[in-house]
């Protein structure tokens, strides 16, 4: 021991707690999402003393903090970060955690746990939630020593944003909460986590120029990584450089304008006949950014039969996982594109374009969708098309769905021109994600309006955050609630495959407009379709949130569509709003 | 099914073990033999699986990407009684030895 001060380079003696705060103000981490509990009380502690640099926003469930911190980071492409408490406050997570592992959103979840001496004696609130995360995260700790958490949290955040995004777990025991360190920072940077390599190998561009070079129908397939690179400036230029047309998947819708010339729209399940058929004929695919999720291939080996396939993902293990790559690019999606652009010469793409633009005439009903007669049934479409109609003015819109047929009406009919601004649950499907991951958007963005379309039965799965919304008096949260009085996708499911044996998916709820207005909400209802326009007219200009409930055909359908299991070949097609025997199309 | 082979080297951290053994789980693969010890660095521990699944690729370079991995070898081609003994250590962060056919 010695009477000496400590060095001045030295930082004073902090709680776990406040090293905890100081790595969040050092990530640039402005706003968390939590609930408060027992074991995570001293990081609470240490929150109030930086509430002018890091904002707590209360939710009312951790699943609506973690989703609404992946909205956060999805809008801003940074990550979010979530807080839980021991026990149920973290298994609460696990959703939004799993959610954001497949959807390969930044976030870092960090949950208190009880004290070092009591791990293992199957204490108040304890559960091995390491263990529950490990196949859900990037990577997850268990944090007993408060001198650790500088080290961890610093390399949390790395490793939530590198290469595939991705969820990192930190579960903190209270005593390295409570306990004291002088934290060393220097450390942090010289983490075991290795920075991968994301520039392309030039012997894979070269193989993937000569590919390009000798194709007659090319094909770009832009996935989420497009959008996580922050390379839509070079996709674009890319395909107007090459003159190949771009399929968007869903989590790519926004990264390349629909109204671009070469953009051909979504493929998939409920993709369009005609992006389907090109994905069928096409000779080279190359796909920058998508893993070939079972819902864009339909049965994997039947996929693309005439194509070669130019692969390039940032992660090593999603190439060649479901569809085989010929040439396998590990890159990040900017880097690729812009070495690709360097080499690659224009295609002559006129015959192959307008061969799908002809197929898109003959089969996208996208025409028979909008603009006919009205009806006295409001049918989902119209909302759409009243969403359309706003937003074509605007540029100032994002849009937070949540899963179902709702979800895949808004991915087909609305007309997505920028990224960031189709924010959805893709490949978990989590239902209920959207009203708390639009509370995300909404603080992310706050001089944007926020939509969210989400129907009856994903709405009732979170709608307590409707509390948070008004609490934090977030102005800029605009609900559109698809309403049909089922659990729709499943109805749809059961009528098309199962004889129309509604088990289990009727579903009533309260009058949404009233528990809107109990919150706080400015809410109308709307079962009329010319009452659609001036609705979401009136959403737009009234300062602050609004709830719309769309009392909506109950039995609307989402067409195209492709059987599960079955190829992307075979789709089923049944115009709106009649309901006439469904037409298989093969190709 | 055929048996397949891999010499991981990992961070000796709690949990490394859990999350490299929990990817076989996932996919229903029967894990046939695991040996664990202290390899020849201090802090690596060295993990030699064998296992009966379709290919290994898929799940070496699953492993490759968690960060308490530092290499992964498939050495399925080395006879396993002799292999325990005399194993070489793996050098750098290559993917496995049989590469996935193009």
């Amino acid at each position: 021991m010695t009477d000496l001060a400590p060095p001045a380079s030295r930082l004073p003696a902090r709680t776990g707690a406040q090293v905890i705060c100081d790595a969040l103000v050092r990530e640039n981490i402005g706003v968390v999402f939590g609930i408060p509990g027992g074991a995570i009380m001293p990081l609470y502690h240490a929150l109030w003393e930086y509430r002018d640099r890091i904002h707590h926003v209360l939710c009312r469930h951790e699943q609506g903090a973690g989703h609404a911190a992946e909205g956060y980071a999805r809008a801003r492409g940074t990550v979010g970060v979530c807080i839980g408490t021991s026990g149920p406050g973290a298994t609460n997570l696990v959703t939004p955690i799993a959610d954001a592992w497949m959807d390969g959103t930044p976030l870092v979840a960090i949950t208190g746990q009880v004290s070092s001496a009591l791990l293992g004696t199957d204490a108040f609130q304890e559960v091995d939630i390491t263990g529950i995360t490990v196949p859900i995260t990037k990577h997850n700790y268990l944090v007993t020593r408060a001198e650790d958490l500088p080290h961890v949290l610093t390399e949390a955040f790395r490793i939530a944003r590198s290469g595939r995004p991705g969820p990192v777990h930190v579960d903190i025991t209270k005593d390295a909460q409570l306990a004291t360190c002088e934290p060393d920072w220097s450390g942090a940077e010289h983490s075991a986590h290795r920075a991968r390599r994301t520039t392309p190998m030039p012997p894979a561009i070269r193989d993937a120029v000569a590919l390009l070079s000798h194709c007659a129908k090319p094909l770009i397939l832009a996935g989420h990584g497009v959008i996580q690179a922050n390379a839509c400036p070079e996709l674009r230029a890319f395909a107007e450089h090459t003159g190949i047309p771009v399929i968007t998947t869903l989590h790519a819708l926004g990264a390349f304008p629909l109204d671009h010339p070469l953009a051909l729209g979504m493929p998939g399940m409920h993709g369009w006949v005609h992006v389907n058929r090109a994905l069928q004929a096409c000779d080279v695919l190359l796909n920058v950014g998508s893993r070939f999720d079972d819902r864009v291939t339909g049965k994997a080996a039947t996929f693309a039969p005439n194509a070669k396939i130019i692969h390039v993902d940032v992660d090593a293990a999603q190439i060649g996982k479901v569809v085989r790559a010929d040439v396998a690019i590990l890159a990040d999606a900017r880097d690729a594109l812009h070495a690709l652009a360097m080499e690659t010469d224009p295609i002559d793409t006129r015959a192959w374009v307008g061969s799908i633009r002809d197929m898109e005439r003959q089969h996208k009903p996208r025409q028979a969708y909008s603009r006919r007669a009205r009806s006295a049934t409001l049918m989902p479409h119209d909302v759409y098309d009243g969403l359309n109609d706003a937003f074509a003015s605007r540029s100032d819109w994002r849009v937070v769905t949540d899963v179902g047929q709702h979800q895949m009406w808004a991915a087909q009919l609305l007309e997505w021109r920028r990224p960031r601004t189709h924010i959805t649950s893709g490949g978990a499907g989590t239902m209920g994600f959207a009203v708390p991951a639009a509370l995300g958007v909404a603080l992310a963005c706050p001089d944007d309006t926020v939509w969210v379309v989400v129907g009856d039965g994903g709405f009732q799965m979170t709608n307590q955050e409707l509390a948070t919304i008004a609490q934090e008096h977030v102005h800029n949260v605009k609900i559109a609630v698809i309403n049909n009085g089922y659990l729709g996708m499943v109805r749809q499911w059961q009528e098309l495959f199962e004889n129309r044996r509604y088990s289990g998916t009727p579903l009533t709820g309260p009058d949404f407009a009233r528990l809107g207005e109990a919150y706080g909400l400015r809410s109308f209802t709307v079962a009329d379709a010319c009452d659609v326009g001036g609705a979401i007219d009136a959403a737009w200009r009234t300062p602050g949130s609004v709830l719309i409930d769309f009392r909506v055909e109950r039995e609307a359908n989402v067409f195209p569509m492709v059987p599960a299991g079955k190829s992307i070949g075979e789709m089923l097609v049944g115009p709106e709003p009649a309901r006439p025997p469904l037409t298989l199309i093969r190709t | 099914m055929t048996e397949h082979t891999l010499h991981v080297l990992l961070r000796d951290n709690p949990g490394a073990l859990h999350r490299a053994v929990t990817l076989f789980r996932r996919r229903g693969y029967n894990i046939r033999s695991l040996h664990v010890d202290r390899a020849e660095t201090a802090g690596v521990s060295r993990m030699d699986v064998s296992f009966e699944a379709p290919n290994a690729v898929q799940l070496a370079r699953e492993l490759e990407r968690f960060v308490d991995v530092i290499s992964v070898r498939n050495t399925t081609r080395y006879p396993a009684p002799a292999y325990v003994s005399t194993a070489p250590r793996a050098q750098a962060d290559g993917i496995c030895d049989e590469e996935i056919p193009a």
